[in-house]
């Protein structure tokens, strides 16, 4: 059991990992995207993607966890590929459907523990004192997408899972976005936008929201905000 | 006397041809910075390509080409679409870029 909370931890990590960005996971034709990422208390995280076509994208990324107990580095590195699979373009509107599923290799280290004590995670292996403990493992993800956008309204839902032969991790999002005004292209864009997520499989199921206030211009894309719990939010993205 | 006409209508016409130098596309899906960034981006791809002006307003993509250059409307379409997004009209116009640009920054000012 205490092995499947280690593995969920991880799980969840990589869903933050790869959230799409810009609730979108391609941005444009041969473009290459840079994203940085911080999660107060969570997380900390890169990722360097290049869509070669507005049809589908590749990416890798490195993601390190700090909420995982004491003494414990939590770091996933991954691949991924998305597939825009349908595009609606209206007048004043577009609506899309993604899908999504990569792997990635994730790797948990218990720092060496300054007196012997029964360890808090069953890995399969007693603690040794002054010895650090390391424990990888291949993990999947597959998700989908839908999504409608207007210049002053966003909406989008999105199911995520994430998987491997120890753990089973999923999550159902909704995102509403709100602009108060139309911004025009090269202009800076101004977006509020409230997310909710449901998370479920072998972690105990909650649901979270955030207010999150979103700006993008040209080629700087950043978001701000927090958790109704209070805790802050930050991501920076680069497109060129 | 018929095949004079058509060489002096031939030679009236030239000059409106030469001036129509701007295309200006009607496109549907562009709502946002992105959109217009992979439209331009797809668009630049093109030798004949001077410049690029969209406005996400007017649902306007304009182009001008390089001197003594054209890009077919099939090649405009395959661009566009290519980008993700919907070509609804092509029109060769006189407006320079000029006129356009101030258009659009009248629109993103009202």
């Amino acid at each position: 059991m205490n092995s499947h909370r280690i593995f969920c931890v991880v799980g969840l990590a990589a869903l933050f990992t790869l959230t799409p960005a810009f609730g979108r996971p391609i941005l444009y034709g041969n473009s290459t995207t840079f994203m940085a990422e911080y999660r107060d208390g969570v997380m900390k995280e890169a990722q360097l993607s290049y869509a070669p076509s507005s049809r589908w994208s590749v990416g890798v990324g490195h993601l390190e966890l700090n909420d995982t107990g004491p003494r414990h580095e939590h770091e996933v590195n991954f691949g991924r590929l998305n597939l825009l699979l349908k595009r609606w373009n209206l007048e004043s509107a577009q609506a899309n459907v993604f899908v999504w599923g990569g792997a990635g290799r994730s790797s948990i280290t218990i720092a060496p523990s300054p007196t012997p004590e029964p360890s808090e995670h069953d890995h399969g292996a007693p603690p040794v004192p002054g010895v650090a403990q390391t424990f990888e493992e291949t993990a999947w993800n597959s998700g989908g997408q839908i999504d409608f956008e207007t210049r002053r309204t966003y909406f989008a839902a999105s199911s995520d899972a994430h998987y491997s032969s120890t753990f089973l991790h999923r999550t159902d999002t909704l995102q509403f976005g709100f602009s108060p005004y139309k911004h025009e292209a090269g202009t800076l864009a101004t977006w509020l936008v409230v997310s909710a997520s449901h998370y479920a499989g072998d972690i105990d199921e909650n649901t979270q929201v955030a207010l999150l206030l979103r700006f993008f211009r040209k080629h700087v894309w950043m978001e701000l905000g927090a958790t109704t719990e209070g805790k802050p939010q930050g991501r920076i993205m680069l497109t060129f | 006397m018929r095949m004079t006409l058509r060489v002096a209508a031939a030679l009236l016409l030239m000059p409106l041809a030469a001036q129509a130098s701007t295309i200006e596309m009607k496109v549907f899906g562009m709502v946002c910075g992105y959109c217009a960034q992979g439209i331009e981006k797809s668009l630049r791809t093109h030798d004949a390509t001077a410049d690029v002006v969209v406005s996400l307003e007017n649902k306007l993509v304009a182009v001008t080409t390089r001197e003594g250059q054209d890009i077919t409307d099939d090649e405009l379409r395959k661009m566009i679409t290519k980008a993700g997004y919907d070509l609804k009209s092509i029109s060769r116009t006189k407006r320079t870029m000029s006129e356009i640009r101030g258009e659009v920054l009248e629109a993103a000012n009202q």
